[in-house]
């Protein structure tokens, strides 16, 4: 008896071991198929609660995982920019005509709705705040899906609990839930649209965030262009794009 | 207003051959505020103020922009006259041209120099010494002139840019007239980190006055921004040599004069993450001008620029929700006469480009004081109503308005 159950229990362990590396290889494979040597983006942001529509346009350039700048071109906010090349992080008020360096805590400023400085500019790094564990399989839209937990490894992190579903079949993430620290559901992720690359990499063209505390709340990202590997000039990525 | 006629025609062709010479973009930015205040017979005064800009922007050719707008702002259309008196004022009109090496910038616009953001002692083109502020407006110090730049890259972070002001043109004799090359304002800056910080030096000749409270002639300064716990930034600057709107002797050239003019600014900025969706934003900026006025002075004479206080400050806390709202608490402080103004604000940003505002400003002060409470027994005799006119404000306002922006 003592005999099986300690083969049970070595089962056990090697299972939960196994299960947790899977997890990280799928986490690191989500990170990869998303990350791009240099690409261009025009999007657009939706949120929407009672009192309508409040939409941001923008368009970005991106190099590696340290270089980005974005310029908005809606009208409340056209010509404002964010410049980020290794730890350094501009923003540009065209009024000011005035540069302002940002630094720690600023950069976890919301940008727009959830999506702070940080989030937007940073390479995909998951497994550098994260957690994860695998939970077992779940069914989403006819898709069979890993479901991941992930929970946060530091405070510096807009949700502490994040569960993951990921297509079993192609590694891609088809939907989320983000829990606050207390274990409340905050938010409900779904990911509408999904557009392949060479090299299979993949972007999340439209995903729709379902605010659960507010009922009739939700922020759209949609992506309405992609050029992956474009030219980009060899100053882009500094301060005399932001004039 | 033969010549501002001849501006908006100017503004308007411009307007026109930007939109001909490339694809443009047109904005309309309105402010509008209902203010309630007490005036200085502690009578109360209603008021409908605003400003408005129409903006022509080039867009589509990427070495050139462009942008030409036109600010209104309307005396007081809750006044009852017949006719209104809306005053309208060419507040930008630029283009940059980005050739491979250098940037050129030319026509009505704003160059920032130093770092700040209410008092910057970098700022040697426009000033920002003023104790006069009004804390419900959406931009401070937003001041713009004609200039030429030419801004050369130095690497990615490092710059250097020169600068060319001519003279204003100055209304006398019932026209306006054009000053001597005298008048002229020029200078050069250099941009670059080191380390964690940026640093940024320059000097420039001022020959004329942009702003209330400038000081012409030699303007060196030095300014820094930076991060250590918090993001600090400072800089300092002093005048030197030939200030013609100084009375009497009006050069600087001993010690005693130019130490009046050296002026130190210095900011701490920090923000935290508030909740989920919430940054709380914590400002605090000095002013110190160490050799002018650790006394008490009358209002009289500070408000008309004889004299500063050798200290001020701005504290500034901000709390910023659902992406949405922003409540504001800001104050412009005297130490030495123990006065401040007070501004809490709301913002709440209710449809796709339009806010609304709410303002409630109050001075805490003796009547002699920078900010007093309450000036009714200490304003000037009544002959000279012309300054201090009965609609004159006095210690407390609140204010209703909206943005609007398409």
């Amino acid at each position: 008896m003592f005999m099986r159950n300690l083969i049970l229990f070595a089962l056990l362990m090697l299972a939960a071991m196994a299960g947790a590396q899977s997890a990280e290889d799928i986490v690191r494979e989500l990170d990869r198929m998303q990350t791009f040597d240099r690409l261009y983006t025009e999007g657009t942001m939706i949120s929407t609660d009672r009192f309508g529509e409040k939409r941001s346009t923008y368009r970005a350039w991106s190099r590696g995982a340290r270089d980005f700048l974005i310029e908005f071109t809606n009208v409340e906010e056209r010509g404002q920019k964010v410049l980020r090349v290794d730890d350094e992080l501009y923003l540009f008020y065209p009024d000011a005509e005035d540069i302002i360096p940002m630094h720690g805590s600023a950069l976890k400023q919301s940008l727009f709705g959830d999506v702070s400085y940080e989030d937007i500019t940073e390479g995909r790094n998951t497994l550098d705040k994260y957690d994860v564990g695998l939970m077992g399989s779940e069914d989403v839209k006819g898709l069979d899906c890993w479901k991941i937990e992930m929970t946060a490894t530091s405070r510096d992190v807009p949700y502490p609990r994040q569960v993951l579903y990921v297509s079993k079949q192609d590694n891609i993430l088809r939907a989320a839930e983000y829990y606050a620290r207390s274990g409340r559901l905050l938010k409900l992720v779904d990911v509408k649209k999904v557009e392949m690359f060479a090299g299979g990499r993949i972007m999340l063209t439209e995903v729709e965030m379902q605010d659960e505390l507010r009922r009739g709340s939700s922020t759209v990202m949609r992506i309405d262009k992609v050029n992956v590997e474009p030219v980009l000039r060899d100053d882009l990525f500094s301060l005399r794009s932001l004039y | 207003m033969g010549m501002f006629r001849l501006g908006v025609f100017t503004v308007l062709g411009m307007a026109v051959l930007v939109s001909a010479m490339a694809e443009s973009v047109t904005q309309v930015n309105m402010e509008l505020y209902n203010s309630a205040y007490r005036g200085r017979g502690e009578g109360w005064y209603y008021g409908l103020s605003g400003l408005a800009d129409l903006r022509f922007v080039s867009a589509g050719n990427k070495n050139m922009k462009a942008q030409a707008a036109l600010e209104f702002s309307p005396r007081d259309v809750s006044s009852g006259l017949e006719e209104s008196a809306p005053m309208v004022s060419l507040k930008r009109l630029w283009f940059k041209a980005n050739f491979p090496s250098w940037r050129l910038t030319a026509g009505k616009t704003k160059v920032a120099w130093g770092n700040g953001f209410v008092y910057n002692s970098g700022d040697v083109l426009f000033g920002s010494l003023s104790p006069n502020l009004d804390l419900t407006q959406s931009a401070f110090r937003d001041d713009t002139a004609f200039l030429m730049a030419f801004n050369v890259p130095l690497g990615r972070f490092s710059y250097l840019e020169a600068v060319v002001l001519p003279p204003e043109l100055v209304y006398a004799n019932s026209r306006y007239e054009v000053q001597s090359i005298d008048k002229i304002s020029g200078g050069m800056r250099f941009f670059f980190p080191v380390g964690g910080f940026r640093l940024e030096g320059g000097y420039i000749y001022k020959g004329d006055k942009k702003t209330a409270y400038d000081m012409l002639g030699h303007r060196p300064y030095l300014s820094f921004h930076g991060h250590v716990g918090v993001d600090v930034y400072g800089a300092v600057s002093l005048a030197a040599g030939y200030d013609s709107t100084l009375s009497g002797d009006d050069n600087r050239d001993t010690w005693e004069e130019i130490s009046r003019t050296v002026n130190f600014s210095l900011g701490l900025f920090h923000q935290f993450q508030v909740g989920l969706d919430g940054t709380l934003g914590l400002r605090f900026e000095a002013l110190v001008m160490p050799w002018q006025e650790w006394s008490r002075m009358n209002f009289t004479e500070l408000t008309a620029g004889s004299g500063l206080y050798g200290i001020m400050i701005y504290p500034e806390v901000s709390w910023n929700f659902r992406s949405a709202w922003t409540v504001s608490l800001r104050s412009l402080i005297s130490p030495v006469d123990g006065s401040a103004r007070l501004t809490a604000g709301v913002n709440w940003q209710v449809f796709q480009g339009f806010t609304l505002m709410g303002y409630v400003t109050a001075n805490i002060g003796g009547r002699d004081a920078l900010f007093a409470w309450d000036r009714s027994t200490a304003w000037p005799f009544k002959g000279t109503a012309l300054a201090w006119p009965d609609y004159s404000f006095n210690g407390f306002s609140v204010t209703l308005g909206g943005k609007y922006s398409y």
